[in-house]
């Protein structure tokens, strides 16, 4: 590895990545809830027409990256 | 390969233990070091190269056999080649933006095969076809768990920096990285964009560049060592995937500098621009360049009409961001073999870094068979001051060809530019200007352009000219 990857650089990222991490855990979980409820809405009343919302929501910048299965 | 033919190694290409890129009769060469054996042989047998070679983010290379490889030497990769190589202060905002989206998804993949990108350099990624790619087969090492992305430092500095500058403040600020060989400094990028953007900019830029300021004396070791295992394969991809995600909803406000709107402004009628054209479309015929420089080409109206024919190449120079900026959203589109760049003809890119020779002046990196100059010259002679003489002069050492457009002062666009200051262009006319450029070319062709007062040139330089 010849590049100098610079202490500063690599203690931010520890703080970043973590971050991210957290910011991942909570999107599965958000996803989740948001799944469940919309059963539930599915099964109360039929809904006929599909939401019409941008299936890529705005997001806050910079966090809650989409779900995605964690590598353990 | 013939090893009776010497090797020159890329005057830029030394910072690496890697390896070496050299060129060798004509062509060019990657050679692997015994010490990156492990790592080229995980790249090519993890599926790494396979996957990334299938979706167009990163040359193609071949082994080539080379007798008597000596000691420290493992392989010889011939690489895939680049019609013209260019620097990321000649690149738009959206080419910018393409480079960092190909080395953070480089880098994804290589995470998915246990490997990583051990580099983030700009200059590691060329355009072909409108498309980024990435030229560096050795910047690929093995992924140890727990281990920081080594090149996050710099690929803040290549990439983020300057994508935010652009962005938030002002496009011009790419030239920074004319001036800032290994990216822009976090701290200069905090001072410029103090209360902009979002959380992404207080993360990677005000937090980052104040982490590098309190931590700069650390030593290397101490400091390796003592962070070694910290971060979770997991929170690094999550890291690298919300990379991406900022750098994808980067976007430019909707900007207007002199030039974005030209070809809708300018005193051309319809029929006009379809005479030019036509006279263009007929002097490249003749000529059948293979390689083609559009000096001017704005949003590459007329570098285009070069395009006809197998095998060409056209670079597209233009001094307005956003004239690069829209060639190339629609090269991207099309996939045609054309380099949008940006250019400013008085102050061209120079040969920059060590003893000036690792990033080499544009003339050094090719040399066009035809050179387009429509409606450029009057800004060159009369905004510049520039003696016509001069620009024939430098136009007859980098072509042999020559399409070029005469302005008159009678014109509305020259008008414009005598408006406020005195004429003292008295040399300015058709006949100074055919008098200048016959010095060092021949008039092969000439021909109005019609419902306008200009005239289109077809030269030849003088053989007498030809430089070495």
């Amino acid at each position: 590895m010849y590049l100098d990857p610079g202490f500063g650089s690599m203690l931010i990222q520890i703080l970043i990545a973590a971050l991210a991490g957290l910011g991942a855990v909570f999107a599965i979980f958000r996803a989740k809830i948001v799944a469940f409820f919309n059963k539930k809405k599915a099964g109360a009343k039929q809904t006929p027409a599909a939401p019409d919302s941008d299936p890529k929501a705005p997001v806050l910048e910079g966090d809650l990256p989409d779900a995605e299965p964690m590598d353990e | 390969m013939n090893s009776a033919e010497i090797s020159r190694p890329d005057p830029g290409s030394f910072r690496d233990p890697s390896g070496v890129v050299f060129s060798r009769g004509g062509k060019l060469y990657r050679q692997v070091n015994r010490c990156y054996r492990e790592q080229y042989e995980t790249l090519m047998s993890s599926g790494l190269y396979k996957a990334l070679i299938e979706q167009k983010l990163m040359v193609a290379h071949r082994e080539v056999s080379e007798q008597g490889l000596d000691a420290g030497k493992y392989k010889v990769l011939e690489p895939e080649r680049i019609p013209l190589i260019s620097y990321p202060y000649e690149w738009c905002f959206g080419q910018l933006k393409d480079a960092a989206l190909v080395t953070l998804r480089i880098h994804r993949m290589a995470l998915e095969r246990g490997m990583i990108l051990k580099d983030a350099s700009a200059y590691n990624i060329q355009f072909l076809k409108g498309e980024a790619t990435h030229i560096d087969t050795l910047s690929f090492d093995l992924y140890r768990e727990g281990e920081p992305w080594v090149a996050y430092g710099q690929f803040c500095r290549h990439f983020l920096a300057p994508l935010f500058l652009m962005a938030y403040i002002d496009l011009r600020l790419s030239q920074l990285l004319r001036v800032y060989i290994d990216g822009i400094p976090l701290d200069l990028a905090s001072k410029l964009l103090k209360g902009k953007g979002g959380f992404a900019v207080k993360a990677h830029i005000h937090w980052h560049a104040k982490s590098v300021a309190a931590h700069a004396e650390k030593g290397k070791e101490a400091g390796r060592a003592a962070i070694k295992a910290n971060i979770k394969k997991s929170q690094m991809i999550a890291m690298i995937e919300s990379m991406i995600r900022i750098v994808e909803k980067l976007q430019l406000r909707g900007i207007k500098t002199e030039w974005g709107d030209y070809y809708a402004h300018t005193n051309y009628s319809g029929f006009a621009a379809e005479s030019k054209k036509a006279i263009v479309s007929a002097f490249l015929k003749s000529v059948s360049p293979a390689v083609t420089w559009d000096f001017g080409a704005n949003d590459g109206t007329y570098s285009r009409l070069a395009l006809s024919g197998e095998g060409r190449f056209v670079a597209a120079f233009d001094i307005d961001p956003v004239a690069v900026e829209r060639n190339h959203a629609a090269v991207r589109r099309s996939g045609e073999n054309m380099l949008p760049l940006l250019l400013d003809l008085t102050n061209p890119s120079p040969a920059i870094g060590f003893a000036g020779q690792e990033r080499v002046a544009l003339e050094s990196r090719q040399r066009p068979d035809c050179i387009l100059m429509l409606a450029v010259v009057h800004h060159l002679a009369i905004s510049n001051n520039l003696p016509l003489e001069m620009a024939a002069r430098w136009l007859a050492s980098l072509c042999e060809s020559l399409i070029i457009e005469f302005v008159p002062k009678s014109d509305s666009q020259v008008q414009i530019l005598l408006a406020t200051r005195d004429d003292i262009f008295p040399d300015y006319t058709q006949q100074g200007f055919e008098n200048a450029f016959a010095e060092w070319f021949e008039i092969i062709e000439q021909r109005p352009v019609e419902e306008s007062e200009r005239q289109i040139y077809l030269m030849k330089r003088k053989s007498a000219n030809e430089k070495a």
